[in-house]
């Protein structure tokens, strides 16, 4: 596995006493070899309620860091379901559905460090 | 329209795809194994407003397509979808009314991909706009079927996406369309005791009837049944991994196959495998795709009738259960794979005496405990869970021992375990709840035990990984009358390595011959059978089985 897609959703709810309530919750994890596992998020995030959920953008991009660090990823792309559906709207083939999350998402690209030989020649 | 292998395992006849110039050699193609079937496409028929069967647009004429199944011998089904079809652009709805997309649990509209690849997106059943205009659209259909002679074999079709062990209709929808009904449907309810989830799962069940009773209203008395799809890789995962260029798709699709062989639904491939060799997937789909399957899945029996000469899933357990993963199950789908399935209704006026009905649930109705006692006193097996039943139901159950004076043999494994026959009919039953602490290893002991019980013999099958295998059954031939029955193993490898099986010897089976034997090599010994598959191959043998 060296990619991953993330599909999130974004909430906006209000509690008891009217106050705003704003969260972001990971709803669909894939990598490009085909695994729909959550199991990469499970090792590194925590779960709330029975889903991946983050207060802030940032601490969702942060989180997703972090999780390319650990296991070793070269790129995670991640799109909001809003987004995902206006996209599909757009598009007509299978072959075209991965090319949503560059197009409406976001990618987070991570550089490896190479190993001896890739120094040796940069 | 593509033609290769699949398309031609499955009968499904997509006329919309072909010109009706093409449909006889179309025809032809097809197998007299299967009926074939022609799913009513509404958005083909309905187009600018107007109903079209064959008048302006000779590919719309269904009478032709069953004249060319006549002359060619081939029976034919029309399916009249009741939820929207994966495979039909807009899920079948004509253009006009496609207003609002289904949203899946995720909040991603539903979409699939027909034949082609091309992405079909699905429309919301639940806007009242497609329902009235349906229900128009069927009144058409009626007339136009009935009075061209075409009313003989239609049934109703639902379509579903197999998830893990589970199958979630097309009917599942929380688009807005489905939230303002069910919002009206809340507000009309007296009290709100249930969770809104429950509430929502009722509501769905609603209009999946409502859907249902339309159909019949329209076709009073026609209707021959509800055939229920399982549309590999029509799951929103699904969707996306096939994407995903080096996702496994023939694999994860066997398992699939495997995950749901004999649970009532007819596999369908709605587009090829993007795997070079799918062989394998087409001879699994041909095994399903067989007339008598499709009466089973129908609700037909065949268990039972002697005149069956013609292989069909083989089962040993009817289910009754709210929770899938009950241990009995995992146990079944370790060592008995692909041999039960869930009980759809308790009062089957057709009971399969062959298989042992099973009842897990912890709370059963009076009436529901009666269908149960009724089965036994006909003469079928029985397992009964008696843990949380109500007062009154165990009352019921103590009495009925007494009244019938019947002699019950108590053993405590685990549980107290009761045993009584009656004629044919044998009954057990057991308290669930105290199999609860027991560790994984045990509880598998423990079933393993009652099926010794209930004498039920079966080979058990040692296999590697991505090796799937698939039982069948059928009733010996003139030359084959030392035997109960035939039973038929399909073994396939769906991965690109080498696999081994194997088959210990049983003192109940004869290992009677191999068929379809693809990149395999087979050895035997007094011990049992060793089976050396290939990358994608695949072998069938024969078993005969006698007490």
């Amino acid at each position: 596995m060296n990619e991953l897609y993330v599909i999130y959703r974004y909430f906006e709810e209000s509690d008891l006493t009217s106050n705003k309530i704003n969260y972001y919750r990971v709803e669909i994890v894939f990598s490009n070899s085909g695994d729909r596992s959550q199991s990469p998020l499970e090792e590194h995030l925590l779960k709330k309620d029975g889903h991946f959920v983050f207060q802030s953008m940032a601490d969702f991009k942060e989180s997703l860091t972090n999780l390319a660090e650990k296991k070793g990823l070269s790129k995670i792309s991640y799109i909001e379901t809003k987004d995902f559906n206006l996209g599909l709207e757009m598009v007509s083939n299978s072959q075209e559905i991965k090319g949503l999350f560059k197009q409406y998402g976001k990618v987070l690209e991570f550089k490896k460090s190479g190993g001896v030989l890739s120094k040796f020649f940069t | 329209m593509n033609t290769s292998n699949s398309s031609s395992s499955q009968s499904w006849f997509q006329y919309w795809k072909i010109s009706s110039s093409l449909w006889e050699t179309k025809v032809m193609s097809f197998r007299h194994t299967a009926p074939v079937i022609v799913p009513i496409y509404w958005g083909f028929h309905e187009r600018d407003g107007s109903t079209d069967f064959g008048s302006n647009r000779a590919d719309t004429d269904l009478l032709q397509i069953y004249n060319l199944c006549q002359q060619h011998g081939l029976s034919l089904y029309f399916v009249i979808p009741k939820s929207p079809v994966p495979f039909m652009s807009n899920g079948g709805v004509p253009a006009a009314h496609a207003k609002v997309q289904a949203l899946s649990q995720f909040g991603i509209s539903r979409f699939t991909f027909d034949s082609d690849h091309n992405i079909c997106r699905i429309y919301s059943f639940y806007d009242p706009r497609i329902f009235s205009a349906y229900t128009q659209f069927l009144k058409r259909l009626h007339f136009y079927l009935t009075s061209n002679g075409l009313s003989e074999n239609i049934f109703m079709g639902e379509f579903f996406s197999p998830v893990g062990h589970e199958h979630v209709s097309f009917l599942d929808d929380k688009s807005i369309a489905f939230q303002k009904g069910f919002e009206r449907y809340k507000n009309a309810l007296p009290q709100l005791k249930d969770s809104d989830e429950e509430m929502s799962r009722n509501y769905q069940l609603e209009i999946s009837s409502l859907y249902e009773s339309i159909i019949r209203e329209q076709f009073p008395g026609l209707i021959q049944g509800l055939i229920s799809f399982s549309a590999l890789g029509s799951w929103v995962t699904d969707n996306l991994l096939s994407s995903c260029t080096s996702w496994k798709q023939e694999q994860a699709y066997m398992e699939m196959l495997s995950e749901n062989w004999n649970s009532g639904y007819m596999p369908t491939l709605t587009y090829e495998s993007k795997d070079k060799d799918s062989s394998n997937l087409d001879e699994v789909l041909k095994l399903s795709w067989t007339s008598i399957n499709i009466d089973l899945i129908n609700g037909k029996s065949y268990y039972d009738d002697d005149s069956g000469f013609s292989f069909h899933p083989l089962s040993f357990f009817e289910i009754l259960t709210s929770n899938i993963n009950h241990n009995f199950l995992t146990f079944l789908r370790d060592d008995y794979q692909g041999t039960f399935q869930y009980a759809k209704k308790l009062d089957a006026v057709d009971i399969a005496y062959s298989q042992t009905f099973v009842s897990l649930r912890n709370a059963l109705t009076e009436k529901e405990f009666y269908s149960i006692i009724k089965r036994f006193l006909n003469g079928q097996k029985v397992i009964l869970n008696l843990s949380g039943l109500s007062h009154k139901v165990k009352e019921i159950y103590e009495r009925f021992k007494i009244e019938n004076d019947l002699q019950v043999e108590t053993v405590n494994y685990f549980s107290r375990i009761e045993k009584m026959s009656l004629g044919d009919g044998t009954l057990i039953s057991y308290y669930d709840h105290e199999l609860d602490q027991a560790p994984t290893l045990k509880k598998h002991v423990f079933w393993e035990k009652m099926i010794q019980f209930i004498g039920t013999n079966h080979l058990k099958v040692n296999h590697d990984k991505d090796v799937h295998y698939f039982w069948e059954l059928r009733s010996p031939n003139s030359y084959e009358l030392s035997y109960e029955q035939i039973r038929r193993l399909s073994i396939f490898n769906s991965s690109d390595m080498n696999r081994t099986v194997q088959i210990n010897t049983h003192k109940s089976f004869a290992f009677i011959k191999t068929t379809n034997d693809h990149l395999c090599e087979i050895s035997t010994s007094p011990v049992g059978i060793e089976i050396r598959l290939k990358a994608k191959g695949r072998v069938q043998l024969n078993f005969g089985y006698f007490e």
